[in-house]
């Protein structure tokens, strides 16, 4: 990325993000004005997260810096495709290498296997095939600014997703290598992240046996192809496409195979929905005994550009975009509405990148009158599945997987 | 995590030099792989008041981002977030610091509704 082009980008979301820009000589001011509406008590509602730009990243929205929460802007979902260096970075733990060095990095396998491996990752990108696709990664609270009640939780927009070409070595071509014993049940899989304490639970993650068996689980080595951005899980990313984020794992370092299940907080305590079939409870009601994990992705789409409280003039055209996507069932349909959901018509689709991947939708329209219209977007898949009107999105206690019909207002001169 | 107190022109400082970071700054290093410096820590400005010192056990593990970015929460909230990060998370907090932070944070970050 040239420094042109990160200056225009810096420029045009300065322009375009409004209130919530650190901008430089504004940002002392900025911060001592947050500082004063808390202390005032303000009404306001979440802290507004600066601008940040981190290591091989562009400024993104800083929830946190320790561990690195960090959302992309809105307006970069009018592309298919999200650059490295603005996809959106989210680490449970504090504790993260800043440093891999190739020599001494190994990928294990280990456990209910033959033959037990510590493959480099030269050894791992010449001994198996790789495979290349495009997939979505969403985190599981993405979108949960949108719940009411205010669940627990990062208070994500829609910025914690993006859509990269994934290239690696499919998972089960690795443990076939170490020749995986076929009573196998379940993986273990660990990355190089460390929580600060002890005690803590690691970030582990599960797969069950027909998880780790599909053909499109990959370990991906390469984004969009380049190397992984470090705060994106350098040098090695497990790709589980069609499921949420919560069930990938960055700088993936360890696989156990068991030949029974054995719990691990973050897939059998964290990332729960209800255990009924909408995973839903009524808004407010607690966490109920019976939980499900969160696995599969639902339908989504949102709204690009225009921004937010555009201004926009009687007479313009205006171009509505945005991206859509599913589980991977494809996306057949992504309907507009610029009357608040009154009437609806269908948006044109662009390329399928394939199953997995962003499916951007367009849509130009001219206003013919003055005032605040409100536009809508809202997908359908092959299936006939669609995503819920707002007011029918389902309430769950942990805000995850938002997918109502996405909906902005602009302002019509 | 250490907090460190920065000025307001080392901030700015801290913000134009974060702004320059381009992808191509990300360190080559000798060897082959990679390696990243990783910000200064970004300094949360806490309401200063009863608990404030208790508070900053909390930054042992994250920012206090994750705690702003909440947003006001009603007293309840604060208490079932608190009891979360002791009991799933293994804060090293003693039930009278709890009540400490659950009290601050009801105060501080509460908004008084049900």
């Amino acid at each position: 990325m040239t420094d042109m082009r990160r200056r225009v980008f810096i420029k045009s979301s300065l322009v375009s993000l409004g209130a919530g820009i650190i901008c430089t000589p504004a940002w002392s001011q900025k911060i001592n004005m947050l500082s004063r509406s808390m202390e005032q008590g303000s009404a306001s509602e979440a802290f507004q997260p600066p601008m940040m730009a981190f290591p091989e990243k562009k400024p993104l929205w800083m929830h946190s810096d320790s561990p690195p929460l960090l959302e992309t802007p809105r307006e970069a979902f009018a592309n298919a495709v999200t650059p490295n260096d603005e996809f959106f970075v989210r680490w449970h733990h504090a504790v993260i290498p800043d440093t891999i060095d190739l020599k001494t990095y190994r990928l294990s396998v280990s456990g209910n296997v033959d033959t037990p491996l510590e493959l480099s990752l030269a050894e791992l990108k010449s001994r198996f095939e790789a495979v290349e696709f495009y997939a979505v990664k969403q985190c599981g609270g993405n979108s949960r600014s949108n719940f009411s009640p205010v669940t627990s939780g990062i208070q994500w927009h829609h910025g914690a997703m993006g859509c990269a070409l994934w290239k690696g070595v499919r998972l089960r071509d690795v443990l076939a290598a170490a020749k995986i014993k076929p009573n196998s049940e379940f993986l273990k899989l660990n990355g190089l992240e460390r929580p600060i304490l002890p005690g803590t639970p690691p970030f582990m993650r599960k797969l069950d046996k027909d998880e780790f068996n599909r053909e499109d689980v990959i370990i991906a080595y390469q984004m969009n192809g380049e190397d992984l951005p470090l705060l994106n899980g350098y040098p090695l990313v497990l790709i589980v496409p069609g499921y949420f984020a919560d069930n990938w794992v960055k700088m993936l370092e360890r696989i156990d195979v068991l030949d029974k299940d054995e719990p691990v907080f973050y897939t059998d305590k964290a990332y729960r929905l209800p255990a009924n079939p909408f995973g839903s409870v009524a808004p407010g009601d607690p966490m109920p005994k019976e939980t499900r994990a969160l696995k599969a992705l639902n339908i989504k789409s949102v709204i690009a550009t225009p921004s937010e409280n555009a201004v926009i003039h009687r007479g313009d055209q205006v171009e509505m975009a945005g991206v859509a996507f599913d589980a991977g069932y494809g996306i057949k349909e992504v309907l507009v509405s610029m009357d608040h959901g009154k009437s609806w018509t269908s948006a044109t689709l662009d390329k399928d990148l394939g199953r997995y991947a962003f499916r951007r939708w367009s849509y130009t329209f001219t206003p013919s009158k003055s005032g605040i219209l409100t536009l809508m977007s809202r997908a359908i898949n092959r299936l006939g599945e669609t995503q819920p009107l707002p007011a029918n999105m389902e309430w769950n206690p942990s805000g995850y997987a938002w997918n109502a019909a996405d909906h902005l207002t602009i302002n019509v001169l | 995590m250490k907090i460190i107190g920065i000025t307001q022109s080392l901030a700015i400082s801290f913000l134009l030099a974060s702004l320059s970071v381009t992808a191509e700054d990300a360190a080559t290093p000798p060897f082959a792989g990679k390696t990243i410096d990783f910000p200064k820590a970004y300094v949360y400005q806490m309401e200063k008041g009863e608990g404030y010192e208790t508070i900053q056990k909390c930054s042992i593990c994250h920012s206090f981002g994750y705690i702003l970015n909440q947003g006001k929460q009603n007293r309840s909230f604060w208490e079932h977030e608190t009891h979360k990060m002791i009991e799933a998370y293994k804060a090293p907090i003693s039930p009278e610091e709890e009540k400490v932070i659950v009290n601050y944070l009801a105060k501080f970050y509460g908004n008084d509704k049900k």
